[in-house]
Formats: structure tokens, sequence, C-alpha cells
């Protein structure tokens, strides 16, 4: 048993690798005896001839499984996509926002010396003539349906 | 049982072996430098592998598949 145990090793290196021809002849000896290990030459080659002869050609049920499966996926990339960009141009606008009006106030705050504007009358400008409206603005862009954006 | 659900008893580094070897008919060494393994270890995954599938064709047989 243990004979043949070693020559099945042989056997498999036989048919995944190279071995020399003294080898192959002392297999050919063997099993020329040996119906255990003639039977299992000859599965071994078996298997060897299904896996060379396996084909990964798919069906076209699978075939129409798989574009199902693509189109499904390519949509739900397609709205991570575009609500990522509304998200983006949502925060790149309240930041020109906030920004916008930190320096119309900054400019404000200098014209409104001359005709006697104190700073709460200045904020109070900004806020309601800047800062709120360009706040609405972005606000706009996650209201308005996803046609009207101009970024879907 | 085809060779297809054979297959698919096999662990999946069993199976990029065997297909490698005898698919693309890849050396044991270009196999290794594919996958990233020393060529002892294909050797052993090709082995292993050949050797559920003819275990699986002998179980087959047995049961007059």
């Amino acid at each position: 048993m243990e004979g043949d145990k070693r020559f099945r090793e042989l056997i498999d290196r036989s048919f995944a690798e190279e071995i020399s021809e003294g080898e192959r002849q002392l297999i050919r000896d063997h099993i020329r005896d040996c119906d255990g290990c003639k039977r299992y030459v000859e599965l071994t080659a078996r298997t060897i001839r299904g896996l060379r002869e396996f084909s990964f050609v798919s069906g076209p049920d699978s075939n129409a499984q798989v574009r199902e499966i693509l189109a499904d996926h390519t949509g739900t990339m397609r709205l991570h996509n575009v609500q990522f960009r509304i998200w983006a141009a949502f925060a790149v606008a309240l930041s020109m926002s906030l920004v916008g009006s930190a320096l119309v106030y900054q400019v404000t705050r200098r014209l409104a010396v001359p005709v006697h504007f104190d700073a709460a009358q200045v904020q109070g400008g900004v806020l309601v003539f800047w800062l709120l409206p360009s706040f609405c603005s972005a606000l706009c862009l996650l209201a308005a349906p996803r046609e009207n954006r101009g970024i879907a | 049982m085809r060779l297809a659900g054979r297959l698919q008893i096999l662990a999946p580094l069993y199976r990029e072996a065997l297909l490698l070897r005898f698919q693309e008919d890849m050396s044991l060494p270009e196999i290794a430098q594919v996958v990233g393994a020393p060529v002892t270890t294909v050797s052993s995954r090709i082995y292993r592998g050949l050797a559920t599938l003819r275990s699986a064709f002998e179980e087959g047989d047995s049961h007059g598949g």
C-alpha cells in the first residue's frame, strides 16, 4: 500500500509537471500489474480531460441575468453619483454664501461709516439682503427636481 | 455531477491552480508567479484539487454516473 501511495504521487506529478522518462517507465511497469493504480491513472486522466474541455461559455439565460444585474447596478451607481454631486454643489454654494457674506460685511461696514449706520444695522442688512438669500439659493439646489438642477 | 458542479466544491485557490495548469497550460513556476505563491504551494494545491475532483468522479462512477 505504501508503494501504491508513492506511485500515485508519481502519477499525479506525471500529469502536473515534467517527470523523467525513467519515472514514466516505472509507472508503465507498475500499472501493468496493479489494477488500483491503473484505475487511478484512468480517473486522473479523465479528470484532467474534463478540466481541459471545461468551457466558461454562459447560456443566454445567464447573459440576461448578468445584463439585468449590471443595469440595476448602473442605476444605483448613477443615483449615488447624482446625490453626491447635489450635496457637493450644496456644500460649495453654502461655503460661497458664508465667505461672500463675510466679504460683503467687511465692505458694507466701511461704506456704512459715512452714513452713520452702526454695526448692528450693517449686520442686519447683510443678514437679510445677502446671507439669507444666498443660503436660500443653496437650499434650492437640494429642493429642486433633479432635471432642473443642471448637474444631474 | 457535471464538472462545473464538481469545480464548485473546490476551494477557490485549488480551482484557480487547476484551471491555470490544465486550461491555460501554464507551468508551475508561471502559476506561482501569477498567484504570488511558492511553487511547492501551487503544486500542493493542484494535487489536492485533483484528489477532490477525482474522488467526486469516482463517487459518480460508483453511483452509476
